[in-house]
């Protein structure tokens, strides 16, 4: 291996016996380096491109080239501390070097599979963009990934820096629609758009495979319209919309929506003919709709549902299976996820009956002590919900369950709610052949945490 | 999926393989630990593997050190193959912290090697295409460069340096923006 073809001896330092090993890395085949040069910052691969000669063209044959504006961030302990100067001179060191980057690529035969860039919006990004638009001129590239972010994070945003990042994004799309044009996946946050923006993006887009918009809106309480034909993948948290009409999305396969505003149903589906992965993630508040999935799911027939409460109140009403079965004919999993731990479970027996291909479910029960606020002052004030249970009371009568096979659930707690609940499906789910009981913090975890015992716990089970 | 659980581990678990080492030395494993090594499982079913594997570029003591790995990601494989893709996996897991966190304490403890060993399991994770031990140790590599200068990189691995400093000088022309 490496060492046979090792170099002549003379080239060895002496220092390299007292360290009980020779140069091996250097000897490392060339797709070993490759990968190892993948794993690392671009500011890293380009200094450790110049150790050795035969390193020096590493950095230009990267098949993924992601370049990230915060790897040239100062260092970031405290985001605070990092001032607007700092984040312009990161910015201006991103574009320094992509360009660099992708200058000496330019006579590299290497395929590019991805090309990844993130950046703040401001002087420099339509520069950005345009060295993209060149390279797509020029090169071959698989996929092309566009991370624009906001200077001031969510937290310091008024609604007119919204509105500001709004109008920086539009004339970036405005002076290089050819960048847009190109992109396979693209996100961006802290924006207010103007109605027509939105649209016209994805218009421009036509590649886009991937979309992610994160506290977006276009005025707020606004709805929006999405067509696309490639858009598989779809992405919103907290944008503030009235509602989503997902209307023609002949690609979409996985859809995640969180933190919605909207008093009535948040979404609804049009043509998503292969729509299998939805995933919805909300704290309810009081004026919240509770929400019924044979409405807000109609015309998409999913195969995977995830429903995460956020250890809040539950925001879907218990429905028969009637009303259900067209939305859930095709339902093979569902994941109900930080379920309050003051909630009974008997209710998500209503999936169960409206869901007779189910074959998995899978409960996370658990209080998110450090994210839930607990302030009852403040609770009050938010309009936080009081009662987060939801009872039920349309059990059928001698129900049985033909397909699910496996019961998962976390958080579990060896006492009468939880065995209820397990015998429950049990009885009714005739072919279940696994159920995973996990709880939080084990027995054993319990009983040792803290101490220094190398004492074995035995649990015999008879 | 679940529904082909528990039989076929059994049919798994009975199956052994044999695999020899460079220097001649056998080793008795499952087959659902030799088949994290796609080198492995492509032999398994061409059926080649009777009489044992012999594994011509992996010395005994490495071929140990692999096999330790393999047995202990192959149940954790066994659970990930089982989960078909789907988002909620990240958020089960990160509630079965005690299981992730063993698989960590596992990693730790394996990659604490020295160099040679190091460079050893790298190439034999290539060879045997175990993509996760491949993973884990470039990884190990890549973490001990981050944020370091060329010439700290060079001590460290005794690499000699064969640029002319005129060459040297012209890429951190080219490239200042990295050594900011």
């Amino acid at each position: 291996m490496g060492m046979e073809r090792g170099k002549p001896s003379t080239h060895v330092p002496a220092k390299a016996s007292s360290h009980g090993t020779v140069d091996r890395i250097s000897k490392l085949p060339d797709d070993i380096m490759l990968t190892i040069f993948e794993r690392l910052d671009i500011c890293d691969a380009v200094r450790t491109s110049i150790v050795t000669k035969q390193w020096r063209h590493m950095p230009t044959m990267l098949n993924k080239l992601i370049i990230k504006v915060s790897s040239f961030e100062p260092d970031k302990d405290n985001r605070s501390k990092i001032s607007l100067n700092d984040l312009d001179r990161a910015n201006a060191t991103m574009l320094e070097a992509t360009k660099s980057i992708l200058s000496r690529r330019n006579a590299s035969q290497y395929p590019l599979h991805l090309l990844c860039l993130q950046f703040y919006l401001g002087d420099e990004s339509i520069a950005i963009a345009k060295t993209v638009a060149y390279i797509m001129e020029t090169q071959t590239v698989g996929s092309v990934e566009l991370i624009i972010m906001t200077k001031k994070d969510h937290a310091h945003c008024t609604e007119d820096d919204v509105t500001f990042h709004g109008r920086q994004l539009m004339s970036l799309f405005e002076a290089c629609p050819n960048a847009f044009a190109v992109l396979t996946c693209l996100k961006l946050e802290n924006l207010s758009l103007n109605e027509s923006d939105l649209p016209n993006i994805f218009c421009v887009c036509k590649k886009l495979e991937f979309l992610r918009l994160y506290n977006c809106d276009m005025g707020i309480l606004s709805s929006l319209d999405v067509e696309h034909p490639r858009l598989g993948e779809l992405e919103m948290d907290q944008c503030r919309f009235e509602r989503v009409n997902l209307k023609w999305l002949p690609m979409l396969t996985m859809l995640t929506f969180e933190d919605w505003i909207s008093q009535k149903d948040p979404l609804s589906f049009g043509y998503v003919p292969l729509l299998r992965n939805v995933s919805l993630n909300n704290i309810a508040f009081s004026w919240h709709k509770t929400l019924e999935l044979s409405e807000l799911l109609c015309n998409s027939r999913v195969n995977t549902l995830e429903l995460n409460f956020m250890s809040e109140k539950i925001w879907i009403r218990p429905e028969c299976a009637r009303r259900l079965l067209p939305v859930f004919c095709r339902l093979r999993r569902v994941n109900l996820i930080n379920v309050s731990e003051e909630c009974d479970l008997n209710w998500t027996m209503f999936i169960l009956q409206g869901a007779p291909s189910l074959e998995e479910l899978h409960i996370l029960v658990r209080d998110h002590l450090c994210q839930m606020l607990r302030n009852e002052e403040l609770r009050r004030e938010y309009e936080y919900s009081e009662k987060k249970g939801v009872d039920w009371e349309g059990a059928q009568l001698n129900f049985k369950h033909h397909k699910l096979t496996v019961l998962k659930i976390f958080g579990f707690r060896p006492d009468d709610k939880f065995v209820r609940y397990v015998r429950k499906v049990i009885e009714a789910a005739v072919n279940l052949q696994d159920i995973f009981l996990k709880q939080r913090f084990s027995l054993r975890n319990r009983i040792t945490d803290g101490t220094n015992s190398f004492a074995v716990i035995h649990f015999p089970s008879f | 999926m679940a529904s082909a659980g528990s039989g076929d581990e059994k049919a798994a678990a009975a199956a052994m393989i044999t695999l020899i080492s460079s220097d001649n030395e056998k080793f008795e494993v499952t087959e659902a630990t030799a088949t994290l090594s796609q080198t492995i499982r492509h032999m398994i079913e061409d059926g080649c593997t009777d009489g044992g594997v012999p594994l011509p570029n992996v010395t005994s003591k490495i071929l140990a050190r692999v096999i330790e790995y393999c047995k202990k990601h192959a149940t954790a494989a066994a659970g990930e193959e089982g989960s078909s893709s789907s988002f909620s996996d990240a958020a089960f897991l990160e509630v079965d912290r005690a299981f992730l966190e063993e698989l960590e304490e596992f990693d730790d403890a394996f990659l604490e090697v020295d160099r040679a060993t190091l460079f050893d399991l790298i190439l034999a994770a290539n060879y045997l295409d175990i993509k996760g031990l491949l993973n884990l140790t470039c990884q190990k590599v890549a973490d001990s460069v981050k944020g370091k200068t060329p010439e700290q990189i060079r001590e460290m691995y005794n690499i000699v340096n064969d640029l002319t400093p005129e060459e040297e000088a012209e890429i951190r022309r080219e490239t200042q923006w990295a050594f900011e």
